[in-house]
């Protein structure tokens, strides 16, 4: 593990370096869901290094973005984050981005997103969050409701695809339920390894 | 860059950041406002200014609101977060001093600003977000046509005190439909009441 910041079984987070650029560019050229909102437009190695590069510039950052990587191999898998965040009433907006296609469907996503909140609550001591999801992303919308989030809202228009507007969900996180959340999932994942273990054993 | 009865809206100029300045020193009602105990010098109004011109497309829009029959500065209203790709943005709006307020000067900006974005800019869908303890701002966005979206909890702390936040949203559909209730306009880039 290289510059972690948290670790959790499978994975670790650690801070988003420019080398990152070229991994994220690649992930975006390779994308196979349809329903992210920015898909079409060009993400450049570039692009993405100067965006990197930016997020650092700020003291405080109004957004803090992260690495999620493999601890088996240091891989790269995708990034997460806050954004738009409010150091006086703190508050802040949770992202997540797991962009290599062959890493998904496999848990690394709830596991990292478990790490993010960790780090959102524990770390930087904020005590909500909230999350906007288009309506389209369904399976964001059902994993951010299976971590406890609230839906708070519903926006009309927020973004097209092939002519057609849609809204978006609005989600949020007060800090007592993401603690109830994270013990539910702890339960969840330790009843699956006795499962796992006692079909093994048996 | 458009005109009301009794205000109207023209790009904010450097000169214009020590009146911010001093309005938000002298802000009275700092219960419902949001970072009333942040300093917000002339200096930070300035390059806060200068910043909105610097990038192309913008992401900002920010106009300074003016009385017709002085020139004086208002305040300002705008839109940030600006999607081009999706024709979104988030409307802030903020009017000085307290004395000025629930004249109709804000109605009347924001529905200029309307105009403007969805009129001209082409723009497709708005949200706006007002703390659940200020009822006179979320009552003009009522008024002009925005609709409840939803209430985000805890959002900002002031003086011990946790509020909401409300949000609100409207679409062009919303705004350019004729028949729309309280929104009697023209979509030429002013409006007439």
């Amino acid at each position: 593990m290289r510059n972690q910041i948290l670790a959790g079984e499978r994975l670790y987070l650690r801070p988003l370096e420019t080398s990152d650029a070229a991994s994220l560019a690649a992930f975006s050229a390779a994308e196979t869901e349809s329903f992210f909102d920015e898909g079409r437009v060009p993400h450049s190695p570039i692009a993405l290094e100067h965006w990197i590069t930016e997020l650092h510039r700020r003291q405080p950052p109004r957004a803090i973005q992260l690495a999620v990587c493999l601890r088996e191999d240091d891989k790269f898998i995708g990034m997460l984050g806050v954004s738009r965040l409010d150091w006086v009433n703190r508050t802040g907006e949770s992202e997540s981005y797991l962009g290599d296609v062959a890493a998904r469907g496999k848990g690394y996503g709830p596991e990292a997103k478990w790490l993010l909140l960790e780090y959102i609550f524990d770390h930087l001591q904020l005590h909500v969050i909230r999350s906007f999801v288009w309506q389209p992303n369904w399976r964001s919308a059902a994993a951010v409701r299976h971590q406890g989030y609230r839906e708070a809202g519903r926006l009309q228009t927020t973004a097209t695809k092939h002519g057609v507007y849609q809204g978006e969900f609005v989600f949020d996180l007060l800090r007592d339920e993401y603690l109830a959340g994270r013990e539910r999932w702890r339960a969840e994942q330790a009843g699956r390894k006795q499962r796992v273990t006692g079909a093994i054993g048996a | 860059m458009a005109r009301g009865p009794r205000v109207y809206l023209r790009p904010l100029e450097e000169s214009d950041a020590a009146a911010l300045a001093g309005f938000t020193a002298d802000e009275t009602e700092t219960f419902f406002l949001g970072r009333g105990r942040i300093p917000a010098s002339p200096l930070a109004f300035a390059a806060w200014i200068r910043n909105i011109g610097a990038r192309q497309p913008p992401q900002t829009l920010e106009l300074a609101v003016c009385r017709v029959t002085d020139d004086h500065l208002l305040g300002y209203v705008g839109v940030w977060e600006l999607d081009w790709v999706h024709g979104t943005g988030e409307v802030d709006i903020a009017l000085w001093p307290a004395s000025e307020r629930g004249r109709g000067y804000g109605t009347e900006a924001l529905r200029l600003l309307l105009d403007l974005t969805f009129g001209t800019y082409q723009l497709r869908a708005l949200r706006a977000f007002v703390w659940s303890a200020n009822a006179r701002s979320a009552a003009v966005l009522t008024r002009v046509g925005f609709r409840p979206a939803g209430r985000l909890r805890t959002a900002v702390v002031k003086s011990g005190f946790h509020l909401d936040q409300l949000a609100f949203d409207m679409t062009d559909r919303d705004w350019l439909s004729p028949v729309r209730a309280g929104n009697t306009k023209i979509c030429s880039g002013t409006y007439q009441v």
